[in-house]
Formats: C-alpha cells, sequence, structure tokens
C-alpha cells in the first residue's frame, strides 16, 4: 500500500489543457474521490496515475518511486495498480474465476495460492457460487462485483476506480457505495475514485478532489467542500445554492456586511475570506444553501420577502421567496403553512462572499 | 484459434520447403500440346528414359511466348523445350538468338519437307486443321474452304482464335493469303464464332451449339473414338498443314536432357505415342499413322502450299485483320 | 517497490509508443504494405512510361491511337455500369426483406444470397453457359424441343449474359452493405418520424432511405469495381460476343507474346487503374457528403419489422424461387455436367459416369498438383493476410499513429484494382529486376494474392477491433500483462470471429484465383483457377465442371468448419 503524489502535473491534448498543474498529495489508506463536470480532467488524472497516459509535465510518484514524468513512464502493467473501470471491462471470453485469477495468473502465483487468493476475494465482493458463470450470464451489478475482485485480488497497492457505479440503478448504486466502503475498512487500500456524482462523493470519501476545467479547485473533506466551498464553482457544483448579487460594504476578521444590489439595499452579514487587493466596495456574490434560509413570521425576519411558490417534496417543503428582486430557494419543514403570495420574513444563518 | 492458425502457417511453410527440396535436376517443357496427350507422354518418356525428370507447362503459344519473353526480361529463362503448334514462332526465338542449332540424328528418318534447312528443328508433330461437323446435324457438310460463305452455315461456324492458338495464326495467314481480306469478310457475314482454342471448338461443334467449325483433325479423330457425333472434312482446295517441331532452348542448362527429349519425340517409340495418345499423323513413314487417317505423302500432296517463310512473312498481318474483321 | 532499471523503463511512454517489439512488428506490417502494394504500383506506372530505355509517352499513344481500345474502354464502363444496377436492383429489395421484414426463410435466404460470394465468377459463368449456352444449354435445350426451333431462347453469349452473370455475382455486395445499415439503423429515427405523423411509406422515403444511401452507394461501387476489373467472365463469355473489356483486352496484349505488348498491356492498366482510381474517389466523396452514416454505425439494435401481411407468404414464394433459380441452378447444372461423359451430350443414363471425377483425382497429375497448390497457397495467404491485417488493423483502430489514413489507403486500394494489373505490377516488381525474382514461385503469388486479399482480413479484423473497448485492454494492462501478453490473452480471443472470418474472406478467393494467377502462375506452380480455365480452354467442359463442383464442395465446407470453429462462446463487448 502506498501514498499517491502528482506534483504539478499537465497535461496537454493538442492545445486542450486537460490537466493543468495538478498538485495533490494522497496518503496511504485514505479514499480520495476526484469530482467534477464530464471534461473536468478527472479521468484523464485517473488514467495518468494508472499509466495509460503520458504527463505532458510534472511527476506522478508511487510511494516514493517516480512512475510518471515527461521523461519516464512506468507501463501500466508494473505498477501494481488495481482498477474498475466505468463499463467494468469484465472479459467476455472468461468466466468469473479466470477473470479474477488473471492477474495472478501473470504473477505466476502457485495454483493453491490462487485458487485460495481468487477464493477469497470471490467471497469478499459476494460472488460465491458464480465462479463458472461467464459474464453474460451476469448482470450488472455482479459484473461489478468482479471487476472489483479482480482489481483486489492481487493486493494492489492503491485502487482505482472510473466512475464504477454510473451504469448501475439508483438502489443498486446507493448500495454498493456503502459495500465499497466496508470493504476499504476490511483492507485499508488507498482508493483513488473519479465520479460525477457529488453523493457518491460525499459519503465515500476521506477527501474530495473538486477539478474543473483541468484544475485543482478545491481539496477537503466533504463537509468542508459543501460548508466551506472555496469558490462559486464548488458551491454551485455541489449542493443547491443560492447565488444573490452584493456589494462587500464592509470587512474584519472574516466578517463582513454586504448590500443587494436590490432597490431595497438589503445588507446581509457574511463570512469573507481575506483577499489581496480586494478594494472596498467591492462587487461579488453572496452565497448561502438553502438550508441556511430559515422562513419565519414576517415581523421576525432580517429580510422580507414574498413566497412565489412552495412545490412539496415529501420530506421538506421547497419555497421560493422574492427578496428584493432575486429569488431565493429555502428550505422549509412540511407542516409550515407556507403558500404563494405570503410575505414571511427570512434569517440567514450563513452566508459566504465570492468576490466577483 | 490462434494455435491453429499458427499450425496451419507452420504446415504449410514446410511443404513450400518441401516442394523445393523436390526440384531436382530436371527438363522443363513449355508446350501446347494438349494437356491430356502431354502428360501421358511424358509418362512414355520418364519410363524409357527414367534419369530425367520431364516437367511441363501447358498453355496456349501466346501465353508461352509472353512467359518467355517475361522470363527473359527477368534475366532468366526457365524453358529448356519449347514445342508450340505454331511453329512460326521458333522462327522468331532463332532470329532472337534463343534456340539452340541441334538436329538429333532421328531427324534423319524424317521427310525433309519437315525438317528446318538452318538445322535448328525437325516436326515433331504434324496435324491439319480441317472442317469439322456435327454427324448429328449436318447431312451434307462444306467441302471447301470457301463453302463456309454458303448462307445456310449463317449462325452455324465456330473456329479458334489466333491470339490463344498457334495453330490459328497460321490457318489465318493460308487462308488470307489464298483467298483474301473479303474471305475474312464473307465469315464475318456468316457471323463465325470465335472461341478460344481447337478444342473449345470441337467441343462447341460436338455440343450442337454450332454444325460446323474449323478445328484440327487429330482432334476429331480423338472425340469420334470416345463415340461423340462430329466428322470432318478435308478441304477439296487443301487442309491447311500445321507442324510443330520441338526447340531446344539456346539459355537450357540441361543441355543433354533436352537433346535426348527431342530425339525421343522423333523416334519411332515417341511418334507411336503420339499417334496412340493424340491421333497425330506420324512424321516418320515407318510408323503407320491412325486407322482411317491419310498417309503423310497424300496429305502433303494435298495440303495448300504454303512455306515457312510466306507464312512467317504475312502471319501478322492476316491474323491481326482476322481478328479485327472477326471480332471487333 | 523498486524504481525499474532504465533497461525496463520504457522510454518514450504512452500506451503504445515505448514498447520496442510492438514498434517493430508494426514497422514490419507497414513494410510488407509497402513492398507487397506501393512497391510493384510505382513500378508499374514507372515501366509503362519507358520506351526503348527512355522516358516516353510513347506507350500511351499508341494505347490511345489504337481505336479498338476505345470500344474495350467503353465497354468496360457499361458493363460496370449495368451490372452495378443489377446488382442493385437486386441487393437492396433482398435486403430490406432480409433486414426489416417477417418474410419466411429470411435465414435461409441471408446464406444463399452470400453463396455467389463464396465462389467464384468463373465457375459462375461456366455454369451458366451450360444453363444457356445457345443450343446446348439445358434450359435452352429444352426450350428448343418444347418449341422445335434451333433457335435458342437466350445466348448467355452476349452482353446482356455479362451483365446478368456479374449482376448475379456481384449483388451480395449491395446487399451486404444495405443489410449491415438497415439493421444498425436505431429504429428510434424512424419511430420519431412516426410520431411525428408520417405514414410507413413517408418513413421509407424521408427517413430509411436517405440513410443508407451511402450503403447502398458504397455497395454499387464495390459491385461496379469488380466487374470492371474481372476477367473470368468476360474471357469465358465476351469473347464469342465479340466482346472486350479491359482485362480481357491487356490479356490479349500480354499474348502479343513479347516485350513490346507487355509494356502496352502495362499502360492499358494504367488507364484501368486510373478509372478504378476516379470511382473510388468519386465515392469517398459521395459518403463523405452523407451525415448519415455517423448516426447509423454503432450498435446493433432490434429493428423494427414490417409486417407483410396477405402478401407474406406469395411474396415469399416468389423471392426464394427467383434466389433458387439464380443461385442454386447454375451449381446445379455444374454437377450435372460434371457426371457426363462429354458435354453436350444428352441427359441419359448411359451418358453419365463418375470418371471425371476419379480422373481429376487420381489420374490427372496437374489437376492433382492445382488442388494441392491452391490449398497451400490459400491456407499461407490467408494466414499472412490475417496477422498482416491484424497487425495494420491495431495500428489503424488501436494504435491511432499519425498517417494511418495512409495505411488504410494502401490496405485498400489494391482490392479495386484489377487483377489483371496488380499481377503485370507483380511481374515488374518481382521479377528480378530490383534483385530478388519471385517469378515462377509461390511467392509471386502469394505477395500478390495479399495485396489484393489483405483488404478483407482488414476490414473484418478491423470492424471487431473497433468494438473491443479500449478499457478490455486496460484492464489487463493494470492486472499486470504487457503488450503482447494483452493481445493474446484478452484481444484475440475477443475478434476471434472477425479473425476466422477474415481468414475465410481470404481462403475462400485465393483458393480459385484466376485472374491474377493465368499470369502469374509457372510450371511448378499452376493453381485450381489456371486449371480450370485450361479445361475449360481445351474443351473439357465436363472435367472442368467436376474440378469446379469439387472446389465448391471444398469452399462450402472449409466454410461450415470454420464457423463450428469459432464457436458461440464470443460475443465481443
Amino acid at each position: 500500500m502506498a501514498s499517491i503524489s502528482l506534483r504539478h502535473v499537465s497535461k496537454l491534448f493538442g492545445s486542450v489543457r486537460a490537466v493543468d498543474d495538478a498538485l495533490l498529495d494522497i496518503a496511504d489508506g485514505e479514499i480520495i474521490c476526484f469530482l467534477g463536470p464530464s471534461g473536468c480532467g478527472k479521468t484523464t488524472t485517473l488514467r495518468m496515475i494508472a499509466g495509460f497516459d503520458r504527463p505532458t509535465s510534472g511527476e506522478i510518484l508511487i510511494g516514493d518511486q517516480v512512475v510518471s514524468s515527461a521523461k519516464d513512464n512506468v507501463p501500466p502493467e508494473r505498477r501494481n495498480l488495481g482498477m474498475v473501470f466505468q463499463n467494468y471491462a469484465v472479459w467476455p471470453h472468461m468466466n468469473v474465476f479466470a477473470n479474477v485469477a488473471y492477474p495472478l495468473k501473470l504473477r505466476r502465483v502457485p495454483k493453491r495460492d490462487l485458487r485460495q487468493k481468487v477464493q477469497h476475494t470471490i467471497s469478499l465482493v459476494g460472488l460465491e457460487g458464480l465462479e463458472k458463470r461467464y459474464p453474460e450470464q451476469l448482470s450488472g451489478g455482479e459484473q461489478q462485483r468482479v471487476a472489483l475482485a479482480r482489481s483486489l485480488v492481487m493486493e494492489p497497492v492503491a485502487l482505482l476506480l472510473d466512475e464504477p457505479l454510473s451504469n448501475l440503478d439508483a438502489k443498486l448504486r446507493e448500495k454498493m457505495r456503502f459495500e465499497l466502503m466496508d470493504l476499504h475498512r476490511q483492507i485499508g487500500v488507498t482508493m483513488v475514485y473519479v465520479t460525477h456524482d457529488q453523493a457518491e462523493a460525499m459519503v465515500l470519501s476521506d477527501r474530495v478532489v473538486v477539478m474543473n476545467r483541468g484544475r485543482v479547485v478545491q481539496v477537503d473533506s466533504p463537509t468542508a467542500i459543501y460548508g466551506e466551498p472555496r469558490d462559486p464553482f464548488v458551491a454551485d457544483f455541489i449542493g443547491l445554492a443560492n447565488f444573490v448579487p452584493v456589494v462587500l460594504q464592509d470587512e474584519s476578521a472574516g466578517q463582513g456586511v454586504a448590500e443587494s444590489t436590490g432597490p431595497a439595499r438589503t445588507r446581509y452579514r457574511c463570512r469573507v475570506r481575506p483577499h489581496a487587493g480586494r478594494v472596498l466596495p467591492a462587487k461579488g456574490t453572496l452565497f448561502v444553501r438553502p438550508e441556511d434560509v430559515a422562513i419565519l413570521p414576517l415581523e421576525e425576519g432580517e429580510v422580507k420577502g414574498t413566497i412565489t411558490r412552495a412545490t412539496f417534496l415529501g420530506t421538506r417543503l421547497d419555497v421560493r421567496v422574492d427578496v428584493d428582486g432575486v429569488e431565493w430557494r429555502a428550505d422549509a419543514s412540511t407542516d409550515s403553512d407556507l403558500h404563494e403570495g405570503r410575505q414571511v420574513g427570512l434569517s440567514i444563518r450563513r452566508a459566504i462572499f465570492f468576490d466577483s | 484459434m490462434t494455435k491453429r492458425l499458427a499450425m496451419l502457417m507452420v504446415g504449410g511453410l514446410m511443404l513450400l520447403v518441401g516442394f523445393g527440396l523436390m526440384a531436382r535436376d530436371t527438363v522443363l517443357l513449355y508446350t501446347s500440346v494438349p494437356i491430356e496427350i502431354v502428360t501421358r507422354l511424358q509418362k512414355a518418356f520418364e519410363t524409357a528414359y527414367p534419369d530425367i525428370k520431364l516437367d511441363i507447362y501447358r498453355a496456349g503459344t501466346g501465353v508461352i511466348a509472353a512467359k518467355i519473353a517475361t522470363e527473359r526480361e527477368a534475366g532468366r529463362i526457365l524453358a529448356d523445350l519449347v514445342w508450340v503448334a505454331d511453329y512460326t514462332y521458333l522462327e522468331d526465338l532463332k532470329k532472337q538468338d534463343l534456340l539452340y542449332k541441334y538436329l538429333p540424328p532421328e531427324a534423319a528418318s524424317v521427310p525433309a519437307a519437315l525438317v528446318d534447312p538452318d538445322g535448328y528443328y525437325a516436326g515433331g508433330r504434324v496435324f491439319t486443321m480441317v472442317i469439322a461437323y456435327n454427324t448429328n446435324l449436318v447431312t451434307d457438310p462444306p467441302q471447301r474452304w470457301t463453302d463456309l460463305l454458303a448462307p445456310k452455315w449463317k449462325g452455324e461456324l465456330v473456329t479458334g482464335n489466333p491470339e490463344y492458338s498457334g495453330s490459328n495464326v497460321v490457318a489465318a495467314a493460308v487462308l488470307g493469303m489464298e483467298y483474301g481480306l473479303s474471305y475474312f469478310h464473307g465469315l464475318r457475314e456468316n457471323e463465325m464464332a470465335v472461341v478460344r482454342g481447337n478444342s473449345e471448338a470441337a467441343a462447341a461443334v460436338i455440343a450442337g451449339e454450332y454444325m460446323v467449325g474449323l478445328t484440327l483433325d487429330n482432334v476429331v479423330r480423338e472425340q469420334q473414338a470416345l463415340g461423340l457425333p462430329i466428322g470432318m472434312v478435308y478441304p477439296e482446295d487443301g487442309p491447311i498443314f500445321l507442324l510443330s517441331p520441338v526447340g531446344i532452348m539456346s539459355t537450357s542448362q540441361s543441355l543433354e536432357a533436352a537433346k535426348t527429349f527431342a530425339g525421343y519425340v522423333l523416334s519411332v517409340e515417341g511418334q507411336q505415342a503420339l499417334v496412340e495418345l493424340g491421333m497425330y499423323l506420324p512424321v516418320r513413314l515407318d510408323v503407320p499413322g491412325p486407322v482411317g487417317a491419310p498417309t503423310l505423302t497424300d496429305l502433303m500432296a494435298s495440303v495448300m502450299p504454303y512455306t515457312v517463310r510466306e507464312i512467317e512473312t504475312n502471319k501478322d498481318f492476316f491474323s491481326r485483320e482476322y481478328l479485327r474483321i472477326l471480332i471487333e | 517497490m523498486q524504481r525499474p532499471t532504465p533497461g525496463s523503463t520504457l522510454r518514450t511512454g504512452g500506451f503504445w509508443g515505448p514498447n520496442v517489439t510492438a514498434r517493430a512488428c508494426g514497422a514490419l506490417a507497414i513494410a510488407v504494405l509497402l513492398l507487397a502494394v506501393a512497391l510493384p504500383l510505382v513500378a508499374l506506372f514507372y515501366r509503362s512510361l519507358i520506351r526503348d530505355g527512355a522516358l516516353s509517352l510513347g506507350n500511351y499513344i499508341d494505347v490511345f491511337s489504337a481505336t479498338r481500345n476505345y470500344q474495350p474502354i467503353w465497354d468496360t464502363l457499361v458493363l460496370g455500369f449495368w451490372s452495378m444496377i443489377v446488382a442493385a436492383a437486386l441487393g437492396v429489395p433482398l435486403a430490406w426483406l432480409v433486414a426489416r421484414t417477417d418474410l419466411p426463410g429470411r435465414r435461409f435466404l441471408e446464406i444463399v444470397c452470400l453463396l455467389p460470394y463464396m465462389l467464384p465468377p468463373l465457375i459462375g459463368a461456366m455454369a451458366w453457359t451450360q444453363l444457356l449456352a445457345p443450343r446446348a444449354g439445358y434450359i435452352n435445350q429444352l426450350w428448343m424441343s418444347l418449341m422445335g426451333t434451333r433457335t435458342p431462347l437466350f445466348n448467355i453469349y452476349s452482353f446482356g449474359g455479362m451483365v446478368m452473370v456479374m449482376g448475379f455475382y456481384t449483388f451480395p455486395f449491395v446487399f451486404l452493405a444495405v443489410r449491415g445499415a438497415l439493421e444498425r439503423m436505431n429504429p428510434s429515427l424512424e419511430e420519431a418520424a412516426r410520431i411525428c405523423g408520417a405514414r410507413s411509406a413517408r418513413v421509407a422515403r424521408d427517413i430509411t432511405v436517405p440513410l443508407v444511401i451511402p450503403s447502398i452507394a458504397a455497395g454499387m461501387m464495390l459491385a461496379f469495381l469488380y466487374t470492371a476489373s474481372n476477367f473470368g467472365v468476360p474471357a469465358l463469355l465476351g469473347m464469342r460476343a465479340r466482346i472486350y473489356v479491359l482485362t480481357t483486352r491487356i490479356y490479349a496484349y500480354v499474348l502479343q507474346g513479347d516485350m513490346a505488348g507487355i509494356q502496352l498491356a502495362t499502360s492499358l492498366s494504367v488507364v484501368l487503374l486510373a478509372l478504378a482510381g476516379v470511382l473510388i474517389l468519386g465515392n469517398r466523396w459521395i459518403l463523405r457528403r452523407q451525415h448519415g452514416a455517423a448516426i447509423i454505425s454503432g450498435k446493433s439494435v432490434r429493428p423494427t419489422r414490417v409486417e407483410l401481411g396477405r402478401f407474406r407468404y406469395p411474396l415469399a414464394a416468389v423471392v426464394h424461387l427467383f434466389m433458387a433459380l439464380t443461385t442454386m441452378s447454375p451449381i446445379v447444372a455444374l454437377f450435372i455436367t460434371s457426371f457426363l461423359k462429354a458435354w453436350g451430350l444428352p441427359l441419359q443414363a448411359s451418358n453419365l459416369t463418375l470418371r471425371n471425377y476419379q480422373y481429376i483425382l487420381f489420374e490427372f497429375p496437374l489437376t492433382r498438383t492445382a488442388i494441392l497448390n491452391s490449398l497451400i497457397l490459400a491456407v499461407a495467404s490467408a494466414t499472412a493476410a490475417v496477422l498482416l491485417g491484424a497487425a495494420l488493423a491495431y495500428i489503424v483502430v488501436k494504435a491511432k499513429v499519425r498517417g494511418r489514413q495512409a495505411v488504410d489507403a494502401l490496405v485498400t486500394f489494391p482490392n479495386a484494382i484489377p487483377g489483371t494489373v496488380l499481377a503485370l505490377a507483380m511481374i515488374l516488381a518481382w521479377s528480378g529486376r530490383y534483385g530478388v525474382n519471385l517469378y515462377n514461385t509461390f511467392g509471386i503469388l502469394i505477395v500478390a494474392y495479399l495485396a489484393h486479399y489483405t483488404f478483407y482480413a482488414y476490414r473484418n479484423i478491423a470492424a471487431s477491433l473497433v468494438q473491443v473497448h479500449p478499457s478490455m485492454e486496460e484492464a489487463a494492462r493494470i492486472s499486470g500483462a504487457g503488450l503482447f501478453r494483452t493481445l493474446r490473452d484478452v484481444v484475440f480471443p475477443l475478434i476471434r470471429p472477425g479473425l476466422t472470418a477474415g481468414w475465410l474472406l481470404v481462403f475462400a478467393p485465393t483458393l480459385r484465383e484466376l485472374t491474377m494467377s493465368i499470369l502469374l502462375y509457372g510450371p511448378y506452380t499452376p493453381t485450381i483457377g489456371v486449371a480450370l480455365f485450361d479445361l475449360q480452354d481445351a474443351g473439357y467442359f465436363h472435367i472442368a465442371s467436376a474440378l469446379a463442383a469439387v472446389l465448391v464442395v471444398v469452399i462450402l465446407v472449409t466454410n461450415m468448419v470454420m464457423r463450428k470453429i469459432v464457436g458461440a462462446r464470443t460475443t465481443a463487448a
């Protein structure tokens, strides 16, 4: 098992910067998720770690060994990594046992050890009894487990997963997430996981790497990514968010006061990240999660607004409130009597100011 | 699958190598003698001379000429012996210094008319171009070449193509010299069909596709022996005489074996074999000919009297015109 | 984990590039391609410009000043055109019936449609002459005896006869292309039009036909090129009809028997080559203007079938009868003739014999040698073509090296070059002038077959490779397999159907190849095609038929056996 480091890794396809100066240390035994919209460079990064693509510049280390650099590239087969592909890539001409045994066969593991290890791994992923089956006789979820077993059987230094759950239905996906976590708890292998599904990233990872247009935007724990997004992209990409155009009027010690650009010039207290070269008043955006907006009786709120729509979502109400010409989104409990046209007060528990 | 493929490939290669090893010292004959006849003659020859292996490449005269031209261009002529129906081709080879000057002792028993005055070759086979007809369909066959122009034969005539068949080159030259281009036009008028060789023409007559065809006397005799419905007429205005001598290539690497074969063809034994296998007229007077066939002496007296020289000078012109008029 | 030693570290990195052995194999494959295709064609072109040892246009001037060469050029175009039309007229409706309707016996039709594909046109022409030779063909005999006349029903020795035989032999090209397109077309495209309010005829006109046109065009183009480059049919049928096409004209020049003739043949070949080139470019241009191709390619889906309703059985009867007549009856005729004592004898028990078979299999040394030679040649060429085709397909499809379009073109083009031309090019390049003399050996035949037929293997393997998702290989690599191990354990098993199909598609035509062999065979290398031609040439139609019948059986059996071997267990993901 080993740590993985990316040192200023960039990858150009023609003139397109698929990955731009990625800098990252993945600790031994950590689960890390690359998260971002399609085309953000997360899969390319994973493929560079695997050795399928070579960085244009920068280095990748597994443990303390440089495996990829502009000059040298240890081919994938010598990296001792496990990888689960989006389409599983379970070989249709081999049965379950043969698929899983293949990496051990390549490593010339003696027959008895091989049998034992393969059996162990197959039971680890819960496929006992299906050893003789061919992939076409398996469900998607079972094929997924074969791919997983195959990537784990030779005890890789790290396990790479490229959107492994995206082809499964919602229920199975959720189940597999937890199974992956259990698996990690049992074997403790370093896992690098690529997904565009934020829920998956939130549930699974120790840390999330948010990428956008080839750049690593933020690396943090799921809680921090959700609660303390570094910039509007992260804030917007993860969860729901209200963005209100504002002008920052005052700041001190990470706190500030922002004024809306609407006719009412509503003022909000907010958190402000230090930013060199910011001159007050500074234009920007106020970021507020819907669940941080409390709907109160008209007179109790800091801010006043009119409900334009209230949608029943099962456990919650999704409420849209017009405040000073901007439509806010708030989360309310279903027992509140909120209906269209009612005037309410809003209390904002937490707001963050982003410079524009 | 890959293993199977590999095995097949290795097997193939081994066979190739095997073939290479089998090629021992041999003499190679390029000939237009029909394949059935020549392969049987080969057996007879190899029985008589067990230490010589005779290899055969059979094709029409045109293909053989093209093959030799290409081989010459490539730097090595494989053929040791050439034996085609168009003896003027040997004259071509002679001019290009490709023919080895040699007359086997047996040539002394062959009539002088069948021996090259320059001493390069002597006639191995003789045959004549005759008028053949389907005996089921025709009761009064044409008796003269000019009878073919009669309207009753319109659409019922077939012949071989000078491009493929050497004997038809000579036939075109002789008919052209005798009757002029108008004769060719007349044949065209009568829609004479042109197939490739004499055997195909005979087959077409037997099958009843055409009633009358130009073909070789020995071919007709062969088919008659099989009981097939074909008859022939030696035209009164003279059948066309063809000589098919064996020539030795000056480039041959196995001259002795080549000489042996050239001698064998002229020998009593060889001529008997040819009479028996191909129903040819023998070139020796001391060998009896096929049953019912004219003797060589009688035939020589009746054929159209053109010399090798005349035919050689005129063959290109007339075969080109023949093709132009009859085919294009 | 240790840092790999410099020796084992791959210098240039990446998935394909680094492996030195792999590069060497790729380079070897490309070198073979250049030697087998590019060099001979360049030699051909160069030699056509040489006259008496100097550069000159003399050969072309001679070729074009002979008016008798104009008619063959024109006839080649006209013959190609009509064959193409016949091929389309047969291939398109049949493809539709098989791919898109509930016509009974579709599977059977599919096999029958491919029969001509497997059999050489020369044999087809032979068989058709046995049916329709004026006065002697079985059908004509029947007609004549019924009508009491000596005027045959149809004369196969005619332009119409050539068109008919070529059309029957080329329609599978159209059939295969169109059927493929119809089956791959996403049914939602048509369903969308239905939802928009179009009735089925309208859907066909507005959606189906436009999307299938590129495939029809491609199939017709192949039919045209195949016809224009065929030698056997015009040689057998054309001469009695006094019709020359370019291939027979070129052969006639070769038969002139001297170097001058070969040079004229060379120049005329370049004309034929130019014709083929123009057509291929034209086809590419048409295809590029069609945007539909991209939409319909992809995974095969279950197409919606048209229900023929009450027309179902009558239509089936008509179609099956027609197919039986066009594809089966020539073969039946062939078998009948093969048991006759001589061609043209009436069909009576007393005229039947097994002697022809005994003769070609046990007595006649030429056919025995020819059968053995052809088997060796076909196995060797098919194997070599599959190896070469696989290497090239991998380079083009998977490795995506620069210049892969050039590789693709070099494999594809020779298939469209008339065999006669290719054979001449081979003679010029490989008869010692450039240091290697393969003339009169198996070598030159194999090189020629490779140049002409590798395309079949290449195309099939490439199609299989495209379907192997890159992750299949990547999964093996990350499991620890090197490039060759990956190829052996994962790629080859997955493309096995493509490899087998490719092997068969080269094996069948090389087993009976004639057009090139007739110019390239030597004293020790007669082939089945040549033996057939010779026997036919010598008027031994009955013996030729027996040999053809043996060949038909060998090809069909090989086909079945190979398909059995491939087995079921492989469906490339």
